[in-house]
């Protein structure tokens, strides 16, 4: 289905960054109860939980629901949550596994009607793309691969942490990492010429 | 950071406005939270449950095919609401990542997905999600709507008089509606909205399969199937009375014709293969076939109250049920109701687990 890209407003260069010590004082204040502190949370991590949902599913809009109802179990789950352990990786893992299972359960059924909505002159509303060449590369990759990239990547996750997450060896994923980082190496060789 | 870390965190811009409608749901997640000892012990005690507000008034429900969807009530948070001798709970609708719900509510559409509030969608009297749940139609006087789930219009038609009955297809290539005593097509893009015959009642149902069949009522005494894409009738049952629901059964191969009082099953020729008349007073109200077509449910009211069997047993019984849609796994059903005591320990016989979508009883 062929889509009119479109610009968004992004608020990524505003954002402050929050520290390992800011996390832990605000997932505490959290927890007592401070919206204002889950808010700080939710700010500071949800261009990451989108970006790598998106770049799992490559669905605008599943990705946002990814990481929405990703926020949403967070909040539900806070109180049982341990803040002397770090906040991100936490979430970053309900990202990771919610987005693969999206990604799997896209892969078994795609929309059958959305031929039919092509050529309509609407917009799908497909994000503008700054790097579209490695997106389109990395979107190639099995899911698999995919999914072990943008973990290890993006969300920062180390291989032992993606290792737990996903329920594989450590092995496994490795050699997924290496797989898929030597099927992006073309696009990343081209940028640094 | 990495040169590949650096180039994926550039690479796609992060949309406020989603980013903003996230929070609200975030935040209205973290206000409703409570500490989970507390949950637990209360949750033994309260034999009524009841809907979140958000959904208060369920008119209609239907499931989305879109991966496994399951409509858990059961594995759902039970809190007690706040406020000294409120004997009521909450239950949040916990449905899994893949699939959604289409809940037409106090005259608007709205679509649950897992552990956030309803989205709201547009203002409708009736609404159908497309093949795979990615867009939803809606009905709302004589307009239809077929909008994206984060509520973007793709393209709208004016009718000239009031829709019914709006039914996309299972390849999602076309929408059936009724309107003006007629039964119209339109394609799936908005295009060629075209008239196939005349109808009446509110039975309409696409035979599931490659083929564009569509059963229907023509007459007060007939049922008819047509093949949209050829216009070709390919078979006419007669069935005296206006029938409350016609439902296929997942293959294809049955067809089950719901009349006040008489239900009756045929082949995919239309040949009869049983009938079956309530007892006494009873009233046939709606049915439905489990995803696997192994079992259907029936819903039969009698006396003001209406039962819900599975299966040929009996597994709830409230008021005000009018419809009832199993969840795509087969092991729940949900039945959009005004009210329903909840009743503990129900189960559909076999493996599934019954579950029943309900109001609050206060």
């Amino acid at each position: 289905m062929t889509v009119a890209a479109r610009t968004v407003p992004d608020r990524t260069a505003s954002r402050p960054a929050v520290g390992r010590r800011d996390e832990r004082a605000l997932v505490r204040a959290a927890q007592q109860g401070d919206a204002a502190a889950f808010e700080a949370l939710f700010r500071a991590h949800w261009p990451t939980a989108y970006r790598a949902a998106w770049m799992i599913v490559r669905d605008r809009q599943l990705a946002e629901d990814i990481a929405q109802e990703a926020f949403v179990a967070a909040a539900g789950a806070l109180d049982r949550f341990d803040r002397r352990r770090p906040f991100a990786p936490w979430l970053r893992t309900i990202v990771a596994r919610r987005a693969i299972d999206a990604a799997r359960t896209l892969t078994v059924r795609r929309e059958v009607g959305e031929d039919a909505l092509a050529g309509l002159g609407t917009t799908d509303g497909a994000p503008e793309l700054s790097d579209p060449r490695l997106l389109d590369a990395l979107a190639a990759l099995p899911l698999e691969q995919r999914a072990v990239i943008v973990l290890r990547h993006l969300l920062g996750m180390r291989t032992g942490e993606i290792a737990k997450a996903l329920g594989l060896p450590r092995g496994t994923v490795n050699s997924r990492l290496r797989r898929g980082l030597d099927a992006l190496r073309p696009v990343l060789e081209d940028e640094r010429r | 950071m990495s040169d590949l870390e650096r180039r994926l965190l550039d690479a796609l811009p992060v949309d406020g406005d989603a980013e903003d409608d996230a929070w609200r749901l975030a935040h209205a997640a973290f206000v409703r939270r409570r500490p989970t000892g507390v949950r637990i012990a209360t949750r033994a005690r309260r034999p009524l449950v009841a809907l979140a507000a958000t959904a208060c008034l369920v008119l209609v429900a239907t499931m989305s095919s879109a991966g496994s969807v399951v409509v858990d009530l059961v594995g759902g948070r039970a809190e007690p609401t706040t406020g000294r001798g409120q004997h009521h709970q909450r239950v949040h609708v916990a449905v899994p990542p893949g699939g959604r719900l289409l809940v037409v509510s106090g005259g608007w559409a709205s679509v649950l997905a897992h552990g956030s509030a309803p989205r709201r969608l547009a203002p409708a009297d009736e609404a159908t999600f497309s093949a795979f749940g990615r867009y939803v139609a809606v009905a709302r006087g004589s307009r239809i709507s077929v909008l994206a789930l984060d509520g973007r219009r793709v393209w709208a038609l004016q009718e000239r008089h009031p829709v019914h009955t709006l039914r996309w297809s299972p390849d999602g290539l076309r929408l059936a509606y009724r309107t003006g005593g007629l039964l119209k097509i339109v394609d799936g893009n908005g295009e060629r909205a075209r008239t196939v015959s005349r109808a009446t009642g509110r039975a309409v149902a696409w035979r599931p399969g490659p083929d564009a069949v569509l059963a229907y009522q023509r007459t007060a005494h007939a049922v008819a199937l047509i093949d949209v894409a050829t216009g070709r009738d390919v078979g006419r049952l007669r069935m005296a009375g206006v029938l409350r629901a016609l439902t296929w059964s997942p293959d294809g191969a049955r067809l089950v014709a719901i009349a006040p009082h008489e239900l009756r099953w045929f082949d995919r020729a239309l040949h009869v293969l049983s009938r079956r008349r309530p007892h006494g007073a009873a009233r046939f109200v709606g049915a439905a076939f489990a995803p696997r077509g192994h079992r259907l449910a029936v819903l039969i009211a009698r006396h003001g109250r209406t039962s819900l069997t599975a299966g040929g047993v009996r597994v709830a019984q409230g008021r005000g049920l009018r419809a009832v849609v199993w969840a795509p796994d087969g092991r729940r059903l949900l039945v959009p109701a005004g009210t329903l005591r909840f009743l503990p320990g129900l189960a559909v016989p076999g493996p599934a687990g019954a579950i029943a979508w309900r109001q609050a009883t206060r």
